[in-house]
């Protein structure tokens, strides 16, 4: 994997975002990190932007990760979305597998976030 | 005051943690009543005692259910459970399968609803010592159930001196909206401090 990517995180917790943007910057020193601190954010830095991997959280003030899947499905249609939530609840987990999702509990695990991105870059 | 201690990263990591314990919790939650739990964002408040008591309505004299559980270690603190209105009683009825009078709650309804709080409060807290890699055991969780000032007495606590009181709360319900709970947490400025000594630790760490 060394040609660089772009990667959206969308998480309303700045620990979170600071924690996967460290990881990254690590080990993928020369990719493109974009934060977005809610759901719309995230919708509009997705409107401008087309995003190699999306890391997004589910429980966020306004639009849930959830809700807001659909619109970011559509928006970026080549990128791979990791749902990365503490809502570890086997429901909220079918429910987002049922969308197509790749889903990953919190707290954030640096040998499973460069899991899903080696996967889904074969 | 203490604003200047939990500065905001303090706060946000904080909550995040409580956020993870919290999902841990709605997991075991949604096991035991076999239904998804929906979680609110975490709100993190902190205040004084007497404006914490001011808030949750202590001259309405509403009766409340909560169940109160303490935590010692690394830091320490007086974690609740709280039910809204006939929460607790809807909860027990669904766990047991059965009727429970709407104005009391005898014996086996009071051991079930302490028991579902202290696997609640233990998988919240729990997993904030995980992360966070510190100690911390719980006490036995103890039911409490009168108007706010009885329930947050602090000649019952003990705490030596005039708590904190951060209020990180999330509030949990079914989708039938009948049973909502909320976890608060109730620390001293000493102990405050030693939370923070571990969320420096962490941050350190990993960011």
């Amino acid at each position: 994997m060394d040609s660089s990517k772009q990667v959206l995180i969308v998480d309303d917790s700045k620990l979170t975002r600071m924690i996967i943007s460290k990881i990254i910057s690590v080990q993928y020193s020369d990719w493109k990190i974009v934060e977005a601190v809610d759901s719309s954010s995230a919708l509009i830095e997705s409107e401008n932007t087309q995003f190699d991997f999306i890391t997004l959280d589910y429980n966020m003030p306004g639009a849930s990760g959830y809700e807001v899947y659909p619109q970011l499905r559509q928006l970026q249609p080549d990128a791979d979305i990791a749902i990365f939530t503490a809502n570890i609840q086997s429901s909220v987990r079918k429910k987002f597998e049922d969308l197509g999702a790749k889903f990953y509990s919190k707290p954030i695990n640096q040998d499973v976030l460069i899991n899903f991105f080696a996967e889904e870059a074969h | 005051m203490i604003e200047k201690i939990l500065t905001e990263d303090y706060r946000d990591t904080f909550s995040e943690l409580f956020n993870i314990g919290m999902g841990k919790a709605a997991s075991s939650l949604s096991e035991m009543l076999n239904e998804e739990v929906i979680l609110t964002v975490p709100k993190f408040q902190s205040m004084s005692y007497r404006d914490a008591m001011t808030m949750f309505g202590s001259e309405d004299n509403v009766q409340i259910d909560a169940v109160e559980q303490k935590f010692v270690g690394d830091f320490s603190g007086s974690a609740y459970l709280f039910f809204s209105g006939e929460s607790s009683r809807e909860l027990v009825r669904r766990i047991l399968q059965d009727d429970v009078a709407a104005d009391t709650l005898g014996e086996l309804e009071q051991d079930t609803l302490t028991e579902v709080a202290n696997i609640i409060l233990n998988a919240c807290f729990g997993s904030i010592a995980e992360v966070l890699g510190c100690e911390l055991e719980s006490e036995v969780p103890l039911l409490v159930c009168g108007n706010v000032n009885e329930v947050l007495s602090i000649d019952r606590m003990q705490f030596g001196e005039e708590p904190v009181v951060i209020t990180l709360s999330m509030t949990f319900s079914l989708p039938d909206q009948l049973i909502k709970g909320q976890v608060s947490l109730l620390m001293t400025t000493s102990s405050v401090n030693r939370l923070v000594t571990e969320l420096e630790r962490y941050i350190q760490l990993y960011v």
